[in-house]
């Protein structure tokens, strides 16, 4: 990206005490690109997005689906990774692995995901294969090649593929967000799958991958007109359909709290974060500075914590385990670590640190064509973007709110609350259990959203 | 590390496969100016924007190459170190890992990441942090090179290789003695393995340090928004604490470009007086013995010779025949100065690796004297144009790699900023014809022409004497 704007410094700036102040995140993030995206509406509903980066002659595609694996029916667990895998079988112009043969003869790179409602492909290529790239992938959506014998293959090589298994554990996740069906993420049942009519899958590709919920993102050094014209014209012919938008689920206002199977001295606590990016991203800031946070006197002796967290793009998780602690002191370390990063002055330099750490990480995603457009692809699947036009990365990415360390330190009060407050705790999800649902109960609190701002604000 | 080490077991193989990347890209233009529905690379500018790039010496007589991008939020830097040919390849390991340990300790509060990369004449030790750190970048690196490191981290960083560093298999014995025999040095000039690995003493390492980080021997390539990063004056300061005592101050005597420290007549002149460990029996097929104890992997035969390279037309027409040959074969290509150094990698067959040789062979042969079409030679082109810049953005939009890959293609300091486009439409330009020609009269191996050494490895006295026994007509 060029042109990048002059460093934005708050030294000066007065806080509330009066105090000149520097703040790192926000300097940091002032090196973001300074570039716009183009959003369009194309009109077969498919939202368009488009950025440039002029730095190497080469562009990159994120495409997303609001699908995944929590769509799944019951007892056709994996469905949506074979039908996304299935996308690679050809076309009515691709014979089976032609769009990815095309990639990679050209040198590129090419990646797919699948998360619990959210599906995506994203690649790199050089410039000159940049056409041909999205014909293709057009091509696939609107003419896949669907027999029972590709269809078999498919099944197959989504039932080997492992990946997509929550770092914090379906069971954590599904019980936190209280969604049965996120069980489906680590789930694969390959037979009832292959038996599917191939009438019947190339129906669910149509619904599942319509382009009316896509989000397609291209990031090249071409100039944003040029790129959303063209693209344009690749679905001129695609009939008329209204743009459905999937705004972010409000997590339910609960917390998780389990141990592992014959481990009673091992507690886990698992909040449901909001599918959308700024929160994970102070979700990010809140795991990384428990993670780095200083023991406090008193603690006691051996007691360890751990906090990690599932960047589903539309479930997210947090999870603090703990370990050498009886449940009741187990809640009550996990309470005062937060209440510390959100209150204690000493414990916000820890927080200050980890924030300019993940706006060191950001900067770079959003200077690199490829993470450019994965983190869109993620960001703007997520949440679409009011209206069709141009607009800053930085405001489609609401990197002046990310800055704001209150809003981190606010987070971090919330998740104490919820353990604080007096109210149910998550039901655990139906299958298995390998952990133990803590009788006593915890709380809620609203999530991080406005509504829940303003309930921790009145605590 | 582990990672790092499987690239650098085999200073000879690296050498070989630092050729098997791809390594071409082009003009700086505008982008704006650009055909969009142009479907050929050389259509298309691939180098960045980097403008007329020309490194420059610094007080200390280090030479530096900026590459400036406004906006860039990163600085990544690019150190690289002309290597001596004739060195043990296990004491440049050595030395090239204590660098790598010391600036990554130093490194540790600016949170950049660092990489060593080990090429046919050259070191590199790459890091890539954010611009916003780039005065604590800059220090750590200049601390790093302020003093020799003590015989206590050569020791420590020693027993951390061989700790991690896997025993060499058939394929890199087999590519390490060919290359040995070809360009006439010892075998443990081209191969670290464990055993050779103790072997460098203290001093030999202390001396090997000052000789390969001494400031003429370098060029530290920086590639950020130089403007915005002010780092010209971080860069003085850099220069003028750097001005170790230089060891080899007359090695690259009356060389005004940078380019001729990595490209010098100086390296033939040295070589001529090392000597292969491999025999030079013409035409026949010599086997290379581990030091200790047998090797893993199938018996492998390596077949290599060098070839003069003296233009750019004739490195790129190498370039692309090489790259064409590697969708069915093994055929690997490293071009150190004006000339190449050629392999093909066989597998043998281990229960019949006799009869499997001239199979192996006739195939090569077919591959190397069939006509390509025009669509494969493009489909080659374009394949390691893109794989060059796709990897580069992967790398963080790290331009000081395809800076070092300038550097290889050019003649001159005026060439750098070209050298990338100008190889990739040379590329572009290359008729079937013309390749089948240079494929013919170059790379087609011939137990009749001396130029070719043959090097087994991995089969016993009898299947090498059947191998040596001309098959009956």
């Amino acid at each position: 990206m060029e042109g990048a704007p002059p460093p934005v410094t708050t030294e000066g700036e007065a806080t509330p005490e009066g105090e000149a102040m520097r703040d790192g995140a926000a300097e940091i993030l002032s090196w973001a690109p300074s570039g716009e995206l183009l959003t369009r509406t194309l009109r077969n509903g498919l939202l368009l997005v488009v950025a440039q980066d002029r730095s190497l002659a080469v562009a990159a595609i994120g495409l997303s689906f609001p699908t995944g694996y929590a769509d799944d029916p019951k007892g056709q667990e994996g469905l949506t990774r074979a039908l996304a895998l299935h996308l690679e079988q050809g076309s009515r112009e691709l014979r089976p692995g032609g769009r990815l043969a095309r990639i990679h003869g050209a040198g590129g790179y090419t990646a797919m995901a699948v998360g619990a409602k959210q599906t995506r492909y994203e690649g790199l290529i050089p410039v000159w294969s940049l056409w041909d790239t999205l014909t293709d992938l057009t091509g696939v959506l609107h003419n896949p090649t669907v027999n029972e014998i590709r269809w078999r293959q498919s099944v197959s090589r989504a039932t080997k593929d492992r990946s997509g298994v929550p770092r914090v554990g379906a069971q954590s996740v599904a019980s936190a967000w209280s969604e049965p069906a996120l069980l489906a993420g680590s789930a694969r049942s390959g037979k009832p799958l292959t038996g599917l009519h191939p009438a019947k899958v190339r129906a669910e590709i149509q619904r599942r991958f319509a382009a009316h919920e896509a989000t397609l993102i291209v990031v090249s050094p071409f100039t944003l007109e040029e790129v959303a014209n063209k693209v344009e014209a690749l679905y001129e012919d695609r009939p008329p359909r209204q743009r459905v938008r999937h705004p972010p689920t409000p997590p339910p206002p609960t917390v998780m709290i389990g141990s592992p199977k014959g481990r009673s001295k091992q507690q886990r606590f698992t909040w449901p974060i909001e599918g959308s990016y700024d929160a994970i991203w102070r979700a990010r800031v809140v795991c990384g500075a428990l993670n780095r946070q200083p023991r406090a006197a008193g603690e006691p002796a051996g007691a360890k914590l751990k906090c990690v967290l599932h960047e589903d793009p539309r479930r997210p998780a947090l999870q603090v385990s703990t370990s050498g602690l009886q449940p009741s002191e187990a809640r009550q370390l996990v309470i005062e670590r937060l209440t510390r990063l959100a209150q204690d002055p000493v414990d916000h330099d820890v927080v200050d640190i980890e924030r300019e750490r993940q706006a060191r990480a950001l900067v770079g995603e959003l200077h690199a064509p490829l993470s450019l457009a994965s983190l869109l692809a993620r960001a703007l699947g997520a949440r679409d973007v009011e209206a069709d036009g141009r607009v800053g990365i930085s405001t489609a990415l609401d990197l002046e709110s990310l800055s704001s360390p209150t809003r981190v330190t606010d987070m971090a009060g919330r998740l104490a609350a919820r353990l604080l407050e007096p109210r149910p705790l998550a039901p655990p999800a139906p299958a298995e259990s390998a952990e133990s649902a803590d009788p006593a109960s915890p709380p809620a609190g609203p999530e991080d959203t406005d509504a829940e701002r303003s309930a921790a604000g009145a605590q | 590390m582990n990672h790092s080490l499987s690239r650098v077991i085999l200073i000879g193989g690296v050498l070989a496969w630092s050729a098997c990347r791809p390594k071409d890209t082009m003009i700086p233009v505008d982008f704006e100016t650009l055909d969009p529905n142009s479907r050929a690379p050389s259509d298309t500018s691939q180098a960045p924007r980097w403008g007329n790039i020309q490194p420059r010496r610094l007080a200390s007589k280090a030479s530096v190459l900026l590459l400036d991008e406004p906006g860039a939020a990163k600085l990544h830097l690019r150190l690289l170190v002309a290597t001596d040919p004739t060195q043990r390849a296990a004491t440049t390991m050595v030395v090239g890992y204590t660098a790598l340990h010391v600036l990554r300790k130093r490194l540790e509060l600016a949170r950049a990441r660092a990489r060593i990369e080990f090429g046919a004449d050259r070191l590199e030790i790459s890091i890539s942090g954010s611009a916003a750190d780039s005065q604590e970048i800059i220090d750590a690196l200049e601390d790093t090179f302020e003093r020799a490191p003590s015989g206590r981290q050569f020791a420590a960083t020693r027993g951390r290789l061989l700790g991690e560093l896997p025993r060499p298999d058939t394929t890199a014995f087999a590519v390490a003695g060919a290359a040995s025999a070809v360009l006439g040095r010892p075998l443990d000039t081209q191969l670290v393995s464990p055993e050779w690995l103790k072997k460098p003493e203290p001093d030999e390492l202390a001396a090997s340090w000052e000789r390969t980080f001494s400031p003429d021997r370098a060029l530290l390539i920086v590639h950020t928004d130089v403007s915005r990063a002010e780092l010209d004056p971080s860069l003085k300061k850099f220069a003028s604490a750097w001005p170790r005592k230089v060891a080899f101050a007359t090695l690259f005597r009356g060389m005004n470009d940078v380019i001729d420290i990595f490209r010098g007549s100086h390296r033939r002149e040295r070589d001529r007086k090392t000597k292969a460990s491999v025999g030079e029996a013409v035409g026949q097929i010599v086997r290379v013995e581990p030091p200790l104890g047998d090797l893993k992997g199938r018996p492998t035969l390596v077949i290599a010779r060098t070839v003069a390279l003296e233009s750019d037309q004739d490195r790129a027409l190498a370039r692309l025949t090489q790259r064409h040959l590697q969708s069915t074969i093994d055929a690997r290509l490293s071009i150190e100065g004006s000339k190449g150094l050629w392999l093909y990698r066989l597998s043998l067959d281990p229960k019949r690796p006799a009869a499997s040789l001239i199979r192996e062979v006739a195939r090569v042969e077919d591959q190397v004297q069939r006509l390509p079409q025009r669509w494969e030679l493009e489909q080659a082109a374009s394949l390691w144009l893109g794989a060059r810049l796709v990897e580069a953005s992967l790398n963080g939009e790290d331009w000081t790699g395809l800076a070092s890959e300038a550097l290889s293609l050019s003649d001159t300091d005026d060439d750098i900023a070209s050298s990338l486009s100008r190889d990739a439409v040379l590329m572009g330009e290359v008729s079937p014809e013309a390749l089948h020609e240079f494929a013919v009269a170059h790379v087609l191996p011939s137990r009749d022409d001396p130029a070719w050494r043959w090097v087994v490895v991995g089969v016993d006295t009898q299947t090498l004497q059947d191998m040596n026994t001309p098959a009956p007509p």
